[in-house]
């Protein structure tokens, strides 16, 4: 009996010790998280990192996968005959469905970003740590949590507008049906006026962030997008570099590189005209540098290979005089190949813009390390000619000289004078088009015109005249029509 | 560029302690009695760890040396550990060996399950009869040797998911400030600490039946299992900011019976031949899913969901459109309905309009069978004949459904990938009358009644013929036994399934996903001729 009772006390000892509460040593789990000043920064950088790589390893948002929807979607690219995604495929070709892959992947991608955002900014903000870092931190989620939403409600329209982390797992509480435009425009705007107190720059392992000048400048194309042109003007009037321009009072220095090249170069990235650029770097097999957007430019000295992005058509490089270094950064008709000494000429143009020159082989660009401009300064200059033009009912002298810079630094002349509202409106557009291309802005300046101005821009091609006027706005992707019940948009 | 290294490992350890205690009791030969009383203990702990590295000038010392690589990748390690602690009781009591009864109760407790679920309980009872020992079976004695009548009812649990799966947990994730790579570190799962056991309660009734001295037996079983809280990830939607959530959600049902025949058909000196024949229905069907009536599991990057798990049909019903050919001129100037939001023309797919509201939308997908069989059976003989012995297994499913991934796959027109020969009777102006849709730019990969085939199949799994020489000639090699025999594996399968195997399950760690072809390795028709010499 004595050995029985042994027995059964050693045997309780092994099963007291083996507990069943789960100690994960491989996993953070959100108790542990959210204490100190490192936890409080990797919150905030996993929120940036939604906008240079996706969780399940694929093109990320702006690193092609937002191009995809607003160059293939617009008029820059039609298809290059290596997508081998049917989905890529139409959306070059306006034929895509709501159940397209990448419609679905980018809505996915923006709100796995504010889903991060908001997770940051609900726990970062109760955290007990120094004040001006805390303080720092929110507002740097909130202004990716507005660039997220910005987006969306461009692409989409009306889009829910979640806020918190979700509270529950039931599914049916998570459903939530589509917010206004208008209610989105407002959070976006809060989100924005809150960044006003970011810091103006930054030093050392900080560079890159959000800044208080990529508030204002978001914030002024938020308006410019709205039509609302006096708080644009008092917007661009804060990022404007003092002494540049009438009534210009931005203190950031901003200037456009001499160089159009310089806006795309590793070695000038987070330069004076990057207002906010999403970070890459080289990084060797870890699936974040440009890659995609790099090789999808160039992959082979052989013509026949075909990279992932081609230009529309000819019209596509036809837009830019020979006089505009705008070209020749933008597509490359030959290259040079240093290890053969062979220049090779691939006959139609092909897109040279997100090349990274100093990787080698130039081969090698999924090892890219090229940053992808949001906002680039000539994208302010051009939005205040716009406008001045709007608000005036015309252009006014500042308008000219706005655009003018731009035009200009390309090595092109100044812009006829004395153009009707309506010329000059037109300028400003054909001016972005050019000098944007490839930067993921052409479909929304397209959407923004409004009317048929973006169904007319598409069925100039071939390829898109299926084109029709609900393609001013993406559908809302089916898995979401059918998981939570949202509305579609008109015409899908 | 040069090459890429990575070596890596896995350590593995569990270890099971069991302690029981048992007594066992008999009264005047009449009441026997078992009970066993006692609990188990599991734990189970992995580490793995992969170092990598990448521009090699050579690849001379391959992954043994990652140091000769010009860079490193991050390496990676994991770790898990689980525990599972159980205490059980059983008593069985016998009177005469006649009435059976076994009464047990055990009850889990799983570290994987949330923290306020940790510990399932799960009762059994079973009753059996053996009527062949009553007195006043003896007079059927000759004809049957065995008659058991068997009743169980009981509950069974299962935890089977990943470690940590209930809990909140933050993953790694890369950002870039001045050019450094910072971590970041975010939400992937949200907590769920009511996740809890999945239970089945399983009715099960007998007959085990033994004639003529066993020659013949019969068994068969009748069941009814409800699965409850079943361990599923639950699509979100996803401006949630998550994909999914492993949630106990809903329930599904199993009915169906078993019946097995085992015989010795001939019986003599000379000649021996012995066969099993097994057939076995099942019918399964979810019963209820929560809230929600329906989900598609989550479809791979550029597929649609070919499956839907709703009330009322099978776990895995595939899901789409019926078709009927192409669209003609004719079609589209009557106004024929065609897919919303598309310009379908002449040469694209003829959807069926199943709603009738002259659009074809999503709506119209219907239910399209599913890869359920109505039944399945297996006969396998063993014949000998003198010194020949013959044997083979055949194996059969009838009335299931494939979904043909990868013929989907492949009728989609690239420029750049291989694609099935289907496509060259694709419609075209110059093959008007190609029963293939058009090539288009933009082919959207729908779910169609042309990719669901038929999936039934008998196949002669195993055939084997030996022949044993006498011992007057193995004797001369000093052998006990020798035997020369050849045999053919998957010889001969009878099915309409156009793939190649229709035993393919491509998902087969996902029950929601059944039957659906995404190209495996074929299965093999071995043929193998070999001699058996025993010393």
């Amino acid at each position: 009996m004595k050995r029985i009772i042994y027995g059964v006390v050693a045997a309780g000892l092994l099963l007291s010790c083996n507990k069943l509460t789960e100690d994960p040593a491989s996993v953070t789990v959100a108790g542990q998280f959210y204490k100190t000043p490192a936890d409080a920064l990797a919150a905030v950088s996993a929120v940036y990192s939604t906008l240079n790589s996706d969780p399940a390893g694929d093109f990320p948002i702006y690193g092609r996968n937002l191009n995809l929807l607003t160059c293939n979607g617009g008029d820059e690219l039609v298809f290059s005959p290596s997508n081998t995604n049917p989905d890529v495929r139409a959306l070059g070709t306006t034929t895509y469905v709501p159940a397209n892959d990448r419609v679905r992947k980018i809505w996915q991608q923006h709100y796995y970003g504010i889903s991060r955002a908001n997770v940051a900014v609900d726990n970062v903000a109760g955290m007990s740590i120094d004040t001006t870092l805390r303080e720092r931190l929110v507002r740097e989620a909130r202004f990716v949590r507005a660039l997220l939403y910005f987006n969306l409600v461009r692409l989409f329209g009306d889009v829910p507008l979640v806020l918190h982390d979700p509270t529950t797992v039931d599914v049916n509480n998570l459903k939530t049906g589509r917010t206004s435009k208008d209610s989105v425009y407002q959070q976006i705007v809060a989100d924005l006026k809150e960044g006003f107190n970011l810091p103006k720059s930054y030093s050392g392992a900080d560079i890159g962030r959000a800044t208080s000048g990529a508030a204002h400048a978001l914030l002024a194309k938020v308006y410019v997008t709205r039509r609302d042109w006096p708080n644009a003007l008092a917007e661009l009037q804060k990022v404007i570099t003092a002494g540049t321009f009438t009534n210009a009072t931005g203190g950031y220095g901003y200037n456009l590189f001499a160089n159009f090249k310089d806006a795309f170069q590793k070695a000038t990235k987070n330069g004076v005209e990057h207002v906010f650029s999403v970070q890459f770097e080289t990084n060797l097999g870890a699936k974040n540098s440009t890659q995609f957007i790099s090789s999808g430019s160039f992959s082979s000295f052989n013509p026949a290979v075909y990279p992932g992005d081609i230009p529309a058509d000819s019209t596509v490089y036809q837009l830019f005089d020979a006089s505009d270094t705008r070209r020749g950064v933008t597509f490359f008709t030959t290259l040079l190949n240093t290890s053969t000494g062979q220049t090779i000429n691939f006959g139609a143009p092909r897109w040279n813009k997100f090349i990274d020159y100093s990787v080698s082989p130039l081969t090698s660009q999924a090892q890219s390390g090229l940053n992808t401009p949001v906002i680039r300064y000539a994208d302010v200059l051009l939005l205040y000619a716009e406008t001045l033009n709007e608000l005036n009912g015309g252009p006014t002298t500042d308008a000219y000289t706005a655009i003018n810079k731009v035009r200009t630094r390309a090595g092109i002349a100044n812009l006829t004078t004395g153009l009707s509202q309506t010329a000059f409106r037109d300028s400003v557009f054909h001016e972005r088009r050019k000098e944007f291309i490839l930067e993921g802005n052409r479909w929304f300046d397209l959407s923004r015109r409004g009317g048929s101005y973006l169904f007319d821009a598409l069925k100039k091609f071939p390829a898109k005249t299926g084109a029709a006027l609900k393609d001013t706005l993406y559908p809302i992707p089916q898995v979401e029509i059918d998981l939570a019940g949202l509305t579609q948009n008109p015409g899908w | 560029m040069g090459g890429y290294g990575s070596v890596g490992t896995v350590a593995a350890v569990s270890w099971l302690n069991e302690n029981t205690l048992t007594w066992d009791h008999t009264w005047q030969n009449t009441h026997f009695l078992n009970v066993l009383a006692g609990y188990t203990t599991q734990f189970s702990k992995d580490e793995s760890a992969v170092a990598s590295s990448q521009k090699f000038p050579n690849d001379l010392t391959t992954y043994n040396n990652l140091s000769y690589a010009g860079s490193a990748v991050l390496s990676l390690s994991d770790a898990h550990q689980s525990t599972l602690n159980s205490f059980l009781a059983r008593v069985n009591y016998s009177y005469l060996h006649k009435y059976n009864i076994t009464l047990s109760e055990r009850a889990d407790g799983s570290s994987r399950l949330g923290a306020n679920n940790k510990w399932g309980y799960f009762p059994s009872i079973g009753i059996s009869w053996n009527i062949n020992k009553e007195d006043f079976f003896q007079r059927f004695d000759r004809y049957i040797s065995n008659l058991k009548l068997r009743v169980t009812a009981g509950k069974t649990g299962n935890s089977e998911v990943p470690p940590y799966s209930s809990l909140a947990a933050l993953a790694p994730t890369n950002y870039y400030f001045n050019n450094t790579l910072v971590t970041g570190i975010a939400p992937v799962q949200l907590a769920n600490p009511d996740l809890k056991w999945e239970t089945t309660s399983q009715y099960n009734a007998g007959v085990d039946l033994g004639l003529f001295n066993n020659r013949i037996n019969v068994t068969f079983d009748a069941y009814y299992k409800k699965t409850t809280d079943l361990l599923l990830y639950v699509p979100f939607p996803l401006y949630t900011g998550y994909a999914s959530q492993l949630e106990n959600v809903g329930s599904v049902e199993n009915k169906g019976f078993e019946l097995g025949l085992s015989t010795e058909n001939i019986k003599s000196q000379d000649f021996t031949w012995r066969s099993t024949f097994l057939i076995a229905a099942n019918r399964n069907k979810v019963l209820n899913l929560g809230e929600s009536s329906s989900f598609f599991p989550i479809a791979p990057t550029g597929q649609v969901s070919p499956v839907i798990v709703q009330v009322g049909l099978p776990v895995g019903t595939f899901w789409g459109y019926s078709t009927n050919g192409l669209l003609t001129a004719e079609d589209l100037t009557k106004g024929v309905p065609v897919l919303a939001g598309v310009s379908q023309q002449v040469g694209d797919t003829k959807y069926i309009d199943n709603t009738g509201d002259g659009f074809i939308t999503t709506a119209d997908k219907h239910n399209l069978g599913s890869a359920q069989p109505t039944f399945t059976a297996s006969f396998s003989n063993n014949v000998s004949w003198k010194h020949f012995d013959l044997s083979f297994f055949i194996q059969g499913s009838f009335g299931n459904k494939l979904f043909n991934l990868l013929q989907q796959k492949l009728e989609i027109p690239t420029i750049s990938l291989n694609a099935s020969a289907a496509l060259l009777n694709r419609y075209s102006t110059t093959n008007p009358n190609g029963t293939i849709a058009r090539a288009t730019n933009s082919p959207v990969p729908q779910v169609t009644d042309r990719y669901i085939e038929d999936g039934s199949y008998a196949k002669l799994k195993n055939i084997t013929l030996g022949y044993n020489f006498p011992a007057t000639i193995s004797s001369k090699v000093r052998a006990k036994q020798l035997r020369v025999y050849v045999s053919a594996q998957n010889l001969i399968t009878l099915t309409h399934y156009t793939g190649y195997n229709p035993e393919v399950n491509f998902y087969d760690n996902d029950n929601t996903k059944q039957g659906i072809d995404y190209g495996i390795y074929p299965a093999t028709r071995t043929f193998l001729a070999g001699v058996n010499i025993t010393f």
